[in-house]
């Protein structure tokens, strides 16, 4: 018996093979081919995503550079480091096709650091683009968290122990903790002090004062028999500050109509009226260097 | 000689296979060289297409930006608003639209200024 190989329907079997084959092969390049084209779909999406979030965090930062009414307007929802203020429908109009839906917010990094953020979608792809804005004036430096907006010179004086003002002294003073600055009888000062807490400032009868005092919470007075008339200078005090008095705790707080509650009540009148509450904000501050990133 | 040998010797004899098997089997690869050349035509379509969309992306880019084009168009749009809410208040800033696109492609970029200087 001979025995003969069959190679009936082989065709059939090479062709399904090779068919197979080359459809793996097809769809392979023809999966590459259209990711190739749908990144490049995407690249362009997420640099228009971009120039959006770009465009929206230069606009605000202008806004907020140039003081305007809008810049006051976001500035005034941010007290403190860490604050942080969310814009709700932010839109172009008349609309633009393409340039994607908007995100933005504004946080206080520092005293003098504001950051602007702006997160920007088109058609799902995503680039967040966010500005620092600073303080330039390299002569200052921030006073303190309780007192947004407020810098001193660089050219302050610095009191660490004791210091004296007496009728020669006119320069501005930055009183460090548990320092101790003196208005002797003959002083006649009209610059600032900027109190921070546990100094303490004496303050002898025949002082005269035109200036302003921005006292930190904590910090003390010694007010030594009774304020002279000409005691007029302003101190500011942050709202909800408390500071000593002669040794008593007062707390000062905001009452209605811009008046100060000061408690407990039996503060030296002529020392109480001078007291203010600080009300100024970051938009009181030249913001005029800003960092892209 | 058996009952099958000799039906096959019957049959038109190409090269070993029988008609059928030489017609089918040339209609196959017919359809397969088809879609090889259509499935890479395509390939090369798209692969073609991501590059012209990517070097235009780049180049549109580059106006915005500041350089100058001429393979490009570009279109400004001024009185646009950009406009926010802050709890209950909406607030606006005015500017204008710059647009750079490319009319044969689906590349469209747009900024929008500020008319305030920065």
């Amino acid at each position: 018996m001979i025995r003969r190989r069959n190679d009936r329907g082989s065709v059939l079997v090479w062709g399904i093979v090779i068919f197979s084959v080359l459809t793996v092969i097809i769809s392979v390049v023809l999966t590459m081919a259209y990711s190739a084209y749908h990144r490049s779909v995407d690249h362009n999406n997420k640099q228009q995503a971009y120039f959006t979030a770009r465009s929206v965090v230069s606009t605000l930062a202008s806004e907020i550079k140039n003081g305007t009414v809008t810049g006051a307007a976001m500035l005034n929802q941010l007290s403190q480091t860490g604050d942080k203020v969310e814009l709700q429908n932010v839109y172009f109009s008349p609309e633009e096709e393409n340039t994607g839906t908007v995100t933005a917010y504004l946080e206080i990094m520092d005293t003098d650091k504001l950051k602007i953020f702006a997160t920007v979608t088109v058609s799902g792809q995503s680039k967040t683009v966010s500005v620092v804005l600073s303080n330039n004036d390299p002569n200052s430096f921030p006073f303190s968290l309780y007192f947004p907006g407020l810098y001193i010179s660089y050219s302050v004086t610095t009191v660490s122990g004791e210091y004296q003002i007496n009728n020669d002294i006119s320069n501005d003073i930055y009183a460090l903790d548990s320092s101790s600055v003196i208005f002797l009888n003959d002083a006649d000062y009209d610059g600032n002090i900027y109190a921070i807490a546990h100094s303490v400032i004496s303050i002898s009868n025949g002082s005269k004062f035109s200036g302003i005092i921005y006292a930190e919470p904590n910090a003390s007075f010694v007010i030594l028999k009774k304020l002279h008339n000409y005691f007029l200078g302003t101190v500011y005090v942050p709202d909800g500050g408390v500071i000593k008095v002669n040794d008593i705790d007062y707390t000062i707080t905001k009452g209605p109509n811009n008046t100060v509650n000061i408690s407990p009540s039996e503060m030296d009148p002529n020392f109480a009226c001078r007291i203010k509450i600080y009300s100024q904000s970051h938009s009181s501050v030249s913001w005029g260097y800003a960092k892209y990133e | 000689m058996n009952k099958h040998n000799i039906r096959a010797i019957k049959t038109n004899n190409i090269g070993g296979y029988t008609l059928t098997e030489a017609l089918v089997g040339g209609v196959l690869i017919a359809i397969c060289a088809l879609i090889l050349v259509s499935g890479f035509l395509t390939a090369y379509s798209f692969l073609a297409k991501s590059t012209l969309l990517k070097d235009k992306g780049m180049l549109a880019s580059s106006v915005i930006e500041g350089a100058t084009n001429t393979e490009l168009e570009t279109n400004s749009i001024s009185d646009v608003n950009l406009y926010f809410t802050i709890g209950e208040a909406q607030y606006a800033s005015a500017g204008s639209f710059f647009i750079v696109y490319d009319p044969g492609l689906n590349v469209r970029f747009t900024e929008f200024i500020s008319n305030l200087h920065e």
